[in-house]
């Protein structure tokens, strides 16, 4: 019999990507997210660069209801479970926003998924089978253990404590510690999935912003940090690897209980760089440059950016890089996804296919612009 | 004009054409980027070549600027940092001649140089301001916020 699921946050790009999968594998999906207008004035940070983006759109979908609820409103939530029992509840609905402010993370994040596990509770009987969207950064930077041959770092596994480094990563590292309390209580049978910053068609925020500047620049440099083992790691998750591993997780249960990282297998951020520029056909300088002075590159760097976050802040404005993701080039952020693996799943997408397959996506759309026009167009923007 | 300044000119002007072609001229017609080019490194150098034979005179740029001791074409061409306040260093005409076709044959090679210099200036400009008509160079990535109008107005009204 097909399973029926729930989806929340099924406007967002993970959400929206979740609900094609469900309705491939043959599931009966209720969709929710907030209504239109309320989710557009939320989401500011998929307009920082432009303001004529979509995600999928998950309506015109077959098989797929959509039912407005905002998670900071609890009797909004209550319809989404009247006369309907789900098998499982997928819940990648969040506030993602670097920039946001503590206050309005804790009150979506936190507040608002206390809400929905609580109407859940009073809902349904049983509790349904819960897979939770967190994040690796809820560990920041651990400490790693290193190869005593190469030196090079072992990635972090899921036993890594928690240490946020950011306010999005503070809020999500406190809706684990309620999910976990309100499981002992309510024997609530969750999974956390923690992924890696996520890429991908559709994608309009975090790693986009990355591509997008790259090719709005057009000149980059590539620096070889010596020595080799200091080098950083570009810890990201392709979207349709993060949405198959949630499916797959929901049907294990010995995923129950457990958290999982889901990130791409390693690669280099200058490995990946390098890759990126040469696909987007950008210039770019090859230089070595020992740890100390890259270290103190990147500091002054990540001032720059950091100022220019204050000053957004003061104007009420929105920075092309938002503080936390400029983290990503003086810290090491690297996450072992063996667990998952052990379980036996299998990536679709390595960092290399995948991201060729991302940046051709957005060329072809013209999300990146190129001298070329867009091959194809999107029916909404005409 | 002179060795120095004209040194100086050429990077810069490599820099603006780079502005001027990725910002307003590449939209219209791709040929700026070489018309540019031949305008400036054949102005530059047609100019100095001129300069330099005593064609053009340089005697009025002592009126001009008193401090700027240029007798003749090549004494001033060898001593162009004058304009800075420096001192003459290499006086051309109190030279013998075999000196002076030496430097006569350097003089060759640093115009022939300032194709490379103006290449490298247009090299810079295009990284700050980008190759192609989407892109915006580091300018883009590295510019500063602008403060909005209602800032600045609320700013005003605070201090009144």
């Amino acid at each position: 019999m097909a399973q029926k699921v729930l989806v929340t946050g099924a406007k967002g790009h993970t959400g929206s990507f979740l609900v094609k999968l469900l309705v491939e594998k043959g599931c009966e999906v209720v969709a929710t997210d907030l209504p239109p207008r309320e989710r557009s004035d939320l989401m500011k940070k998929e307009t920082v660069f432009r303001n004529d983006l979509h995600y999928m759109d998950i309506e015109v979908m077959e098989g797929v209801t959509f039912m407005p609820a905002d998670l900071t409103d609890k009797e909004s939530l209550r319809p989404l479970f009247k006369d309907q029992q789900f098998d499982v509840v997928y819940h990648p609905a969040s506030l993602y926003d670097y920039f946001a402010l503590i206050d309005l993370l804790r009150k979506i994040n936190v507040g608002g998924f206390k809400n929905l596990l609580e109407v859940i509770h009073e809902e349904c009987d049983p509790f349904p089978r819960f897979l939770h969207w967190s994040t690796c950064g809820v560990y920041g930077q651990p400490k790693y253990e290193r190869d005593p041959k190469t030196k090079m770092p072992i990635p972090a596994n899921e036993t890594a404590p928690y240490d946020p480094p950011n306010a999005y990563s503070v809020s999500k590292r406190e809706q684990e510690e309620l999910l976990k309390e309100l499981a002992a209580q309510w024997n609530i049978p969750y999974t956390i999935i923690r992924p890696g910053p996520i890429y991908g068609p559709y994608q309009s925020y975090g790693m986009f912003h990355i591509f997008y500047l790259i090719n709005r620049i057009g000149w980059m440099a590539a620096p070889h940090a010596y020595p080799r083992w200091r080098r950083l790691m570009m810890p990201m998750v392709h979207v349709e690897n993060l949405v198959q591993g949630a499916e797959f997780l929901a049907q294990h249960d010995e995923a129950i209980g457990e958290a999982y990282n889901v990130c791409d297998d390693p690669v280099t951020q200058e490995e990946w760089l390098e890759y990126v520029y040469t696909l987007l056909g950008i210039k770019y300088t090859n230089f070595i440059v020992p740890w100390i002075f890259y270290k103190a590159m990147a500091g002054y760097l990540y001032g720059i950016v950091r100022k220019e976050n204050e000053k957004a802040r003061k104007w009420n404005l929105r920075p092309h890089i938002d503080l936390s993701m400029a983290d990503y080039i003086s810290h090491q952020y690297y996450f072992s996804n063996q667990k998952i693996k052990n379980l036996g799943f299998k990536f679709k997408w390595d960092p290399i296919s995948g991201t060729a397959e991302t940046i051709k996506w957005y060329k072809d759309r013209g999300w990146l612009e190129s001298e070329q026009p867009a091959i194809i167009k999107d029916p909404r923007e005409a | 004009m002179g060795f120095f300044s004209e040194v100086l000119i050429l990077f810069f002007a490599g820099i603006f054409n780079a502005w001027l072609y990725a910002r307003k001229l590449r939209k219209r017609n791709r040929d700026w980027d070489q018309i540019l080019w031949v305008l400036w490194d054949f102005g530059v150098i047609g100019c100095g070549v001129l300069v330099y034979l005593n064609v053009i005179p340089v005697g009025l740029l002592h009126t001009w600027l008193p401090w700027v001791q240029a007798t003749n074409g090549p004494n001033w061409m060898w001593n162009s940092f004058q304009l800075f306040g420096a001192p003459v260093l290499i006086d051309y005409s109190a030279l013998p001649a075999t000196a002076q076709s030496g430097l006569n044959t350097i003089a060759a090679l640093i115009f022939l140089c300032y194709f490379g210099i103006y290449h490298l200036g247009g090299d810079f400009g295009r990284m700050l301001y980008g190759r192609r008509s989407h892109e915006g160079g580091l300018w883009y990535g590295l510019a500063p916020l602008h403060k909005p109008k209602e800032a600045k107005e609320a700013e005003k009204s605070a201090k009144k």
